[in-house]
């Protein structure tokens, strides 16, 4: 069998991740210099997370997506318990009163970013393993429920934006498994019944989601983040400050190589600088959806969906957030931001895209998919 | 059926979650291209995710917004300047009056200390500056701010030790904050290595690098460096976050007409003045009377400028320039010169001095010394004011004022510096008989000094006033000239043979019967005219008890190089007579200074007066003043071999290097302990030494 792959895909991660090692430099450098002595601090665990991810994504990209499947319970399992360890004393690391890492000394993982990969793979093998019965609701269920014990975990982390994010890209996999729209419909009532509640019982979610509708009403606490951010990117104008030139880097955006790297960007590379990278994103959502159509079972189609629409979503509440237009949620920017578990676990999301496009089937759509040696026999009516 | 355990309820769940088979199973090729159906319409959802971020973004990178504008703009920036070096006051002989040292400030960030933190640092700072604890401690008290200064110009010898105990301190601290504790930043500070002298003359330099009075204001234009203005962006927690450190343009130097050596020679004369005769002030203005360049002028009292504690605006006013009074009997000379010149009088003619009191109107002049008819020379050289005001009446009031007005009186005479005042001279339209009686004798007009020996410089020169000359040179930084001033004349006033005539009548008052006989100076010929004004208090008329002491003269008298004018007011101690307050000034001064200029005395008069009058000996000394003697020596190619400067304090090693047009530049306060090039390297005039000072 002879293996394809998607160059187009492949030039698109590179230049993101490329274009992410100059920004983490850009945005880290000065601060990095000062705290560490060393400006090439973060630049350079960006790089061996870079290398790590290539690595990941290139085994992923010769794993047949069958030897994934047959993998995914250990992959489950495997998260669950790492998402339990970041609440154990001595092996979870705390930081700033997130219990989201685990590791010690120089490798903490964020075993959050590894779910909202491992939990679509679950839900796309249920999804197509009962894909001819998509109209009854207790399949929607059957999926989404491998979503609940990872989301009850990496809630009390607190970290609602990954699971907001999870329960996007399980929804993806819904919408082009077929799911019936009133399902569909029902989901998203459902799903916003739940998030109101958690909203409002945590006081800082609260004035979060309130401060970017007018960040002016205090500039000093609640809207400092989104006033900052404004700011970087409304002093970036067209064409930018120049690369290294930003100003709101320089202790006024929290942590600017991390999730606000998008303010830092359009404040160097200006507007132009930051219709590239959407346009980069566009990019890779072409790739991805063009992934999953041509993808040879359902499986493959649902999983190369759902984490498209994962990193767009990611992308797009990312850079939501740093404009004003959403609330404000602890999202990388898919590839760009600085963090090792992130950039790792989108690398591999991108190595399972190619394995997905290697067993491309380019048959026409009517033809349903090919058979496979693998696939259940459809229960009998 | 029972359900035994956790697997049993796991099994009903699974059973229950199973799709029900009621519907029939959707086929793939229904499935297929439902599913791509979707994926395009994901992809256009996608697509409108991407447009509204680029549709939010542009609004909000591309629209303009005051707020964001102005809060980057106070978040942000910060406009720096970046001040070149304040280029050095020059005497005519290069000698340095005012030069610039580079100092440093220390700052400390109180909000990154705790309050064991800052016990330490307060501790550290007190035992290097020699101060309370306590004190520091409340300046960093406020944990609030980021940036105090805590020692301003502090000389590199003291800020080294002081850095490294800061940095041992801080090294000690656990989980020291990232930001930094301490750090120092280029301070110049002025210096005048003259000390008290031609204070009110050269004026002072502000903390904010700006001339303040005299020649430092007048001149700031040009002695202020270039200045290199640039945004300096600053990080959250209020530090300058651009490296860039421009290397600006230094000020210009400036050459003034003033020679050290004679202000020196004035200054210690007003030292004997004041320590005679107490007055609350003092002024001695020395003039080339050739070129009208201002060679000294000296006011008490005074202060050390290097000193910021001694900076009170008292005790550094100009008053030479800014103060004005009633000069009294120093002003008959000038009405001598206008009725000579209308040929009125010449110095022979007699005149009625009425026996010591004349009416004019209903009111009454008196004398001191009452006479008779005598010759009008005599009318200065006893000083009558019944002479000098009937000249005044004989000439009238139109002529009288407009030869005061040649000569200079009732309009700045165009010097230069700040704060100087005009003085005041009727109205010959409107002045009354007694007004234009008491103006011949000084009273009823006011001047200041400089308008005196400018005056009086104006009969030694023949008649001719020149234009008051303070800056011969401007040079570039590099010392090369880039202007000069030449010597001009502004008017004749009188003839020449006029100019010699009241010269002489001048010259009789320093003779035996003459009121300046103190004002003698061995080995010269001296001109000259006492002045003794009842002092005018503003509000309260004529005071009965204070004066103000004049002289003014010109040295040497049969060809005047001199024109010196001293001033004081109110002495307090002993007479209060302008012929023995003032005159010995004036002696000491033409004394010393005159062998300076090449007038050698003439021994015959020196012999003279060794006979005459041995009763002076401590007002007539011999040059005053040992100028140190540069260890320079020429090569033969035409440079400078330097000496050894280390050890010496920056006066001295200032003093070494006068003269030889050599740029000096100086870091720290001290004694030198450096110097570049070493002892015995060569230089060429325009180059620069450097010294390091401890």
């Amino acid at each position: 069998m002879t293996r394809r792959t998607d160059p187009a895909l492949i030039l698109v991660t590179v230049a993101l991740a490329v274009s992410g090692l100059v920004m983490v430099y850009s945005a880290s450098g000065a601060i990095a210099a000062e705290q560490a002595g060393d400006s090439m601090k973060y630049f350079n665990r960006q790089l061996v997370a870079l290398g790590i991810g290539l690595l990941v994504a290139l085994a992923a990209a010769v794993t047949p997506t069958r030897t994934l499947r047959r993998l995914r319970g250990y992959l489950y399992v495997g998260v669950l318990l790492a998402l339990a360890l970041c609440f154990m004393p001595g092996i979870g690391r705390a930081v700033n009163g997130a219990h989201r890492w685990v590791g010690s000394g120089g490798l903490n993982l964020q075993p959050s970013e590894f779910a909202k990969v491992i939990v679509p793979i679950m839900a796309a093998h249920t999804l197509d393993r009962h894909r001819r019965r998509i109209g009854d609701w207790r399949v929607l269920l059957r999926a989404g429920l491998w979503m609940l014990p990872a989301a009850l975990l990496i809630l009390p982390e607190p970290d609602l934006g990954a699971v907001v994010v999870l329960g996007g890209t399980v929804f993806v996999a819904f919408w082009v498994a077929g799911a019936r729209p009133r399902h569909l419909g029902a989901l998203v009532g459902a799903g916003a019944a739940l998030a109101l509640p958690l909203v409002a019982l945590e006081p800082y979610r609260v004035k979060r989601v309130f401060a970017f509708l007018d960040p002016w009403k205090d500039p000093a606490g609640a809207g400092y983040h989104t006033i900052q951010s404004l700011m970087a990117m409304h002093s970036g104008g067209l064409l930018g400050q120049g690369i290294g030139n930003s100003k709101a880097k320089l202790h006024f955006l929290p942590e600017p190589w991390t999730d606000n790297i998008g303010s830092v960007l359009a404040e160097e590379l200006g507007l132009v600088g930051l219709v590239v990278l959407v346009l980069l994103y566009a990019l890779f959502a072409w790739r991805g959806l063009t992934i999953a159509r041509r993808a040879r079972d359902g499986f493959g189609l649902y999983l190369a969906a759902a984490l498209t629409g994962m990193v767009v979503s990611e992308a797009f509440v990312n850079l939501g957030v740093i404009s004003g237009m959403l609330p404000n949620k602890g999202l990388v920017l898919p590839f760009m931001s600085y963090g090792a578990s992130a950039l790792i676990s989108h690398l591999w999301l991108v190595g399972i895209l190619l394995g997905i496009a290697a067993e491309a089937d380019h048959a026409r759509p009517e033809e349903g998919w090919p058979e496979r040696r693998d696939a259940r026999p459809v229960p009998a009516a | 059926m029972k359900a035994s355990g956790l697997g049993g309820r796991l099994e009903e769940l699974r059973a229950w979650l199973a799709p029900r088979a009621d519907a029939p199973p959707i086929p793939d090729h229904e499935l297929r291209p439902r599913s791509t159906r979707r994926l395009r319409g994901l992809g256009a959802f996608f697509g409108l995710l991407g447009l509204a971020v680029v549709a939010r973004s542009a609004h909000v990178m591309l629209v303009p917004d005051d707020r964001l504008e102005h809060k980057a703009r106070v978040q942000f920036e910060q406009v720096r300047e970046v001040r070149g070096r304040r280029g050095d006051i020059l005497d005519r002989n290069h000698r340095i009056l005012a030069t610039s040292v580079d100092l440093v400030d220390a700052h400390v960030d109180p909000s990154t200390l705790d309050e064991a933190r800052r016990a330490e640092v307060s501790r550290i700072l007190a035992e290097h500056l020699g101060t309370n604890p306590r004190a520091f401690a409340r300046r960093l008290a406020d944990t609030t701010r980021r940036d105090v200064v805590v020692a301003r110009q502090l000389t590199p010898a003291r800020w080294g030790p002081l850095r490294a105990a800061l940095a041992e301190a801080v090294d000690g601290w656990q989980g020291a904050s990232d930001r930094l504790v301490y750090w120092s930043s280029r301070s110049a500070a002025r210096y005048y290595p003259a000390r008290h002298e031609a204070v009110g003359l050269l004026g002072l330099v502000t903390w904010n690098g700006k001339g303040s009075g005299g020649v430092e204001e007048a001149l700031d234009h040009r002695l202020r460096g270039g200045v290199y203005r640039y945004l300096q962006w600053r990080d959250r927690l209020g530090r300058r976050v651009s490296p860039e450190t421009p290397d600006v343009r230094g000020g210009d130097s400036v050459v003034l007409s003033l020679d050290a050596r004679i202000q020196d020679i004035a200054e210690e004369a007003l030292d004997d003045l004041v320590e005679r005769s107490e007055p609350h002030a003092a002024v001695a203005v020395v003039v080339d009377v050739r070129t009208g360049e201002l060679l000294a002028l000296a006011n008490r009292p005074t202060a050390n400028p290097n000193d910021t504690a001694q900076r009170k605006p008292d005790l550094l006013r100009n008053r030479a320039v800014t103060d004005i009074f009633e000069p009294g009997s120093v002003f008959k000379p000038f009405i001598a010169a206008a009725a000579v010149e209308e040929g009125l009088v010449t110095p022979d003619s007699p005149i009625d001095c009425e026996g010591g009191v004349w009416l004019v109107g209903r009111r009454r002049i008196k004398d001191d010394h009452p006479h008779g008819v005598v010759p009008f020379r005599d009318v200065i050289k006893y000083s009558s004011n019944i002479g000098a005001a009937k000249t005044a009446l004989r000439l009238g009031p139109d002529k009288v004022i407009a030869y005061l007005r040649a000569l200079g009186f009732g309009r700045r005479t165009g010097i230069g510096l700040p704060g100087e005042r005009s003085g005041f001279v009727r109205d010959p339209a409107r002045i009354k008989p007694i007004e234009l009686a008491t103006t011949a004798y000084g009273h009823g007009v006011s001047v200041t000094a400089l308008q005196l020996a400018y005056a009086v410089a104006a009969l030694g020169n023949g008649g001719v006033r020149m234009k008051p000359l303070l800056v011969r040179e401007i040079l570039d930084e590099d010392g090369d000239p880039i202007e000069r001033t030449e010597p001009e004349a502004a008017e004749r006033v009188v003839g020449e043979d006029t100019a010699r005539a009241v010269v002489s009548m001048m010259e009789s008052v320093t003779e035996p019967g003459g009121t300046g006989t103190r004002a003698r100076v061995p080995g010269y010929r001296v001109a000259g005219k006492t002045g003794t004004a009842d002092k005018y208090v503003e509000g309260q008329g004529y005071s009965p008890t204070d004066r103000v002491a004049s002289f003014i003269g010109l040295a040497p008298a049969d060809d005047p190089r001199l024109a010196i004018v001293v001033s004081a007011d109110t002495p307090t101690k002993g007479s209060k007579y302008g012929g023995i307050v003032a005159a010995p000034a004036f002696a000491r001064i033409a004394g010393a200074a005159l062998p300076l200029l090449g007038v050698a005395p003439d021994p015959a008069l020196l012999a003279e007066a060794e006979e005459a009058e041995p009763a002076l000996p401590e007002e007539v000394t011999g040059p005053p003043v040992a100028i140190a003697t540069p260890d320079l020596t020429w090569t033969a190619e035409g440079s400078l071999r330097l000496p050894d400067l280390r050890g010496l304090t920056l006066r001295d090693s200032l003093a070494a290097l006068q003269g030889a047009g050599l740029g000096v530049t100086l870091r720290g306060w001290g004694v030198v302990v450096d110097q570049s090039p070493p002892p015995g390297g060569r230089l060429r005039p325009g180059q620069t030494v450097e010294l390091v000072l401890e």
